[in-house]
């Protein structure tokens, strides 16, 4: 049997033209609309939702040949005639507000999945998520029935039949069966079974790149994490909706398997800011909110745990808060939650989830709002407008918003559904989403300041401790060191004076003057060093403008730079006083000139090292730029304080991470920007608006 | 009868200055912790004493430098270090315990500087007893703050002690 009957319709008609789309459509739809091999599994979740499940297992069975997910649900089911129609029309969605009513109403069987079904509103409308199997596997097997009673329609795709550029879409014929029995096992003997079989990814591998905070490495892990952010939102609405994730093998022992557990964040954020936006029985648009104090927070700054935070009518705060005085895009509510992202290697033991606002519609994820690098509600934008200064970052704040397709249902999805369509209500949407967390800002703002001062002064207290011991250390071994270099000298001196002996032969006396030169300037190089590492620089913060500071940093590093042959200019493009640590500034400074000086470079090419200096919003930013042949398997946007865990080449990476932990004793912050065969950017950035604030809780010795 | 002693702990160091100052044809004593070397200060009566800051056996480098210099006023001394910093080396320049400091840290021209000093030392050692110099030193001698002295050497002795823990 066929699920379609070949036709020969030609590309014109009697009126004029039609499209006959190539078989290799389906194969780019399913490629390009779902970018992510995530997503497509999410997808067949959806239609579980959608068929009105109350479970939905995914199981991947990847020991065996060939590899193969199931995904199996016990939802309505479908009958050949709604098969034919969901899923053999791409585009076209029996979901869809805009179906034919004859269709919708052929929708909900009258039985406990039926009713589910008819309760919910569809998460997927566009008919086109089905494609996306064609990502996951060579090969899909759908088993489908309404009741246990009923025969198992089998329906079989081999995705390589629509590879063939000269076939039309209709031409390729589906092949399907009734069954009774089928190789998976099924959840109440009824619903939906998809087979995917030979799976094009490893799905018990890494994934490629370092994961960001919070986030699994594994590719199970991540789609663990994908389904939490789907479908458990950390607030209501709670929904009849449980997801099992399962496999016979996993790249982690820590991978999560089972059922889709909610996020704790909520009950460990140190602020939690909840909002109501709705309409009154007047049609009155107002706000409501609230700010829920951690039990220590309130402690530490004697506040009330529950604090309600002044809102009123929409049209009457509009102005004071910058924000729409109207409301078209309908009633929503929210909560945002500050909560520092826990230690890297804490991560997955504190939660799942990764940081980021996200916006569910009756309850289900809208992509991609909030994840990845989606800033819709404007963190980084605040970020970068306030010179990197804001005190909500964007890797702190967490949280969610709730809209409903009944009550907003101006607010619609892309076709491609990659946000909202973008149009008037959904920029009045965005403005108010901004506009609480504005609010949410202003509130915890002067909390976070002081929170944020004791942090840098613990950080900083601990790095000074941490540089007092190393200084010590090296100045002890730098001590050490003189004695057999004075040796050395003594030596060299001796063999200076053989070399002029006329006893020697001219040819054996020149090579020796030669070869005495030579060691002499590395003696003198190797003292030049220690003679640095002796002394003891101090601890005081001193006033100096960045010109003098570089200066100094230039004429340490002289020697060095002239036996390399090595340029090295200075550019300031703005002098401004810094209040530092001097003497350690400049020779963590001089360090990362010395590295930039000796980075090995290509043969032929000329050694140089550029100093810039220029203000950055309140900060002083001191780029140091090599066109060395780079630091191996650093990645841009790296901080000196983590640059110990990659391998470097040929360049100790010990001294950069010293430099950091000086940079942060000084209150700044240091970062490999960018490096590449084409050399290297490091840039060290002081907050001078920062150590204003502070300047007078800084004593030497403290 | 030589006239120089060097009195270093480090037994390669020592033989180097000493083959340095063989090959310049200059005598040198050379001694390796201070009671040897103050064995050959009073057997030898050098002009010149070259002292590490440190020696084992002694109390104090900077007691022991005023001792020697109690003992024979228009001697001169020379003090060598490689741990003490340059502050505290200008003080006890300044004090008048020694008549010159030297530090180890540019290796070739500390080298070549005591290399002078001994040839100097040699040279003088073959003319007469300079008794206005001699009585000079003496006066100097008196005026040398002892209280002074030993401040300055329980600091320089503290720091150089932390650095070994």
């Amino acid at each position: 049997m066929t699920a379609t009957k070949a036709t020969s319709r030609k590309p014109t008609d009697a009126n004029g033209l039609v499209f006959r789309p190539s078989a290799r459509l389906q194969r780019y739809l399913g490629r390009e609309m779902i970018s992510d091999p995530n997503l497509a599994v999410i997808e067949f979740v959806k239609n579980a939702y959608d068929a009105g499940a109350s479970r939905v297992d995914l199981r991947f069975v990847l020991t065996e040949e060939p590899s193969r997910l199931v995904i199996a649900d016990d939802g309505v089911g479908m009958s050949f005639a709604s098969f034919a129609e969901n899923w053999m029309q791409p585009g076209f969605s029996a979901k869809s507000d805009e179906a034919p009513e004859r269709i919708k109403r052929r929708r909900a069987p009258d039985n406990e999945s039926g009713r589910r079904m008819a309760s919910r509103l569809p998460v997927g409308e566009k008919g086109l998520g089905r494609l996306a199997a064609g990502r996951l596997g060579a090969k899909m097997d759908v088993y489908t029935r309404s009741a246990a009673s009923q025969p198992w329609l089998h329906v079989y795709l081999a995705w390589d039949m629509f590879d063939d550029m000269t076939k039309h879409m209709d031409e390729i014929v589906i092949p399907y069966e009734y069954v009774t029995d089928i190789p998976e096992p099924t959840l109440d003997g009824k619903g939906t079974v998809v087979t995917v079989t030979d799976l094009a990814l490893d799905w018990s591998g890494k994934m490629v790149g370092r994961p960001a905070v919070g986030r699994s490495r594994t590719r199970l892990g991540r789609l663990r994490e994908d389904l939490n952010l789907l479908l458990r939102p950390m607030v209501q609405p709670k929904i009849d909706f449980t997801v099992r994730l399962d496999s016979d093998a996993i790249a982690d022992e820590e991978d999560p398997r089972g059922e889709i557990t909610p996020s704790t964040a909520i009950e460990t954020a140190p602020y939690r800011y909840e909002f109501d936006v709705r309409v009154n029985e007047d049609g009155v648009a107002t706000v409501e909110r609230t700010l829920r104090r951690s039990a220590a927070i309130a402690r530490q700054f004697r506040k009330p745990k529950i604090q309600e935070v002044t809102g009123g009518a929409i049209e009457a705060i509009a102005r004071s808060e910058e924000r729409p005085s109207t409301l078209r895009s309908g009633p929503f509510k929210g909560i945002f939650l500050y909560s520092p992202p826990p230690a890297r290697h804490r991560a997955r033991a504190v939660d799942v989830v990764g940081h980021g606002v996200l916006l569910y519609r009756d309850g289900v994820l809208v992509e991609p709002y909030g994840l990845g690098e989606n800033d819709w509600v404007g963190v980084e934008a605040r970020k970068a407008s306030r010179q990197g200064h804001a005190l909500i970052q964007p890797d702190t704040l967490w949280g969610e918003v709730h809209i409903s397709r009944a009550t907003n249902p101006l607010l619609r999805d892309m076709a491609n559904r990659q946000g909202l369509l973008d149009d008037e209500t959904s920029e009045e949407f965005l403005s108010h989403i901004r506009a609480e967390f504005s609010v949410f800002e202003g509130v915890v703002g002067p909390e976070l300041e002081q929170r944020w001062i004791q942090e840098e002064d613990r950080v900083s207290s601990a790095a000074r401790d941490q540089l007092r011991a190393v200084t010590l250390r090296t100045k002890t071994f730098a001590h050490h060191l003189r004695q057999p270099l004075f040796g050395i000298g003594g030596e060299l001196i001796r063999l200076r004076r053989l070399a002029n002996d006329k006893a020697i032969p001219p040819v054996q006396r020149d090579r020796l003057k030669e070869i005495t030169a030579r060691l002499i300037q590395f003696q003198q190089r190797a003292e030049g060093l220690v003679n640095r590492y002796a002394k003891s620089p101090s601890f005081d913060y001193e006033k100096v403008f960045v010109r003098k500071l570089l200066r100094d940093v230039r004429a340490q590093t002289t020697d060095l730079a002239s036996l390399n042959g090595t340029r090295v200019s200075l550019d300031i493009r703005n002098d401004r006083a810094l209040l530092i640590p001097r003497e350690f500034v400049e020779d963590a400074l001089a360090e990362l000139v010395i590295n930039a000086i000796e980075a090995p470079r290509p043969e032929g090419r000329k050694p140089s090292v550029t100093l810039i200096a220029d203000k950055r919003g309140a900060e002083i930013v001191i780029q140091v730029i090599d066109n060395g042949g780079g630091l191996e398997g650093v990645p841009p946007q790296t901080s000196l304080g983590e640059v110990s865990v990659a391998p470097t080449k040929d360049r100790p990476a010990d001294g950069l991470v010293q430099v950091w932990d000086i940079v942060t004793f000084a209150r700044g912050r240091a970062e490999i920007v960018s490096t590449s065969e084409s050399g290297t950017l490091i840039e060290v950035r002081f907050p001078y608006q920062a150590l204003r604030l502070r300047k007078s809780s800084h004593r030497s010795g403290r | 009868m030589a006239s120089a002693l060097l009195i270093d702990d480090d037994r390669e160091l020592v033989e180097t200055i000493r083959s340095n100052a063989a090959e310049e044809g200059l005598d040198l004593d050379v001694a390796t912790s201070w009671d040897e070397g103050l064995a050959l200060f009073q057997t030898r009566a050098p002009d010149l004493v070259i002292a590490d800051y440190r020696l084992p056996g002694s109390r104090h480098g900077l007691r022991l430098l005023l001792a020697v210099k109690q003992l024979r006023p228009a001697i001169r001394v020379v003090l060598i270090s490689g741990e003490v910093n340059p502050e505290e080396l200008a003080k006890v320049e300044e004090l008048g315990i020694v008549d010159r400091v030297m530090s180890k840290g540019s290796a070739i021209e500390t080298m070549e500087s005591l290399l002078d000093e001994i040839k100097d030392a040699n040279s003088k050692h073959l003319q007469p007893t300079d008794w206005p110099q001699v009585a000079q030193s003496l006066v100097e001698r008196l005026k040398l703050d002892q209280k002074k002295v030993d401040e300055l050497d329980d600091r320089m002795k503290a720091n150089v002690d932390k650095k070994d823990r």
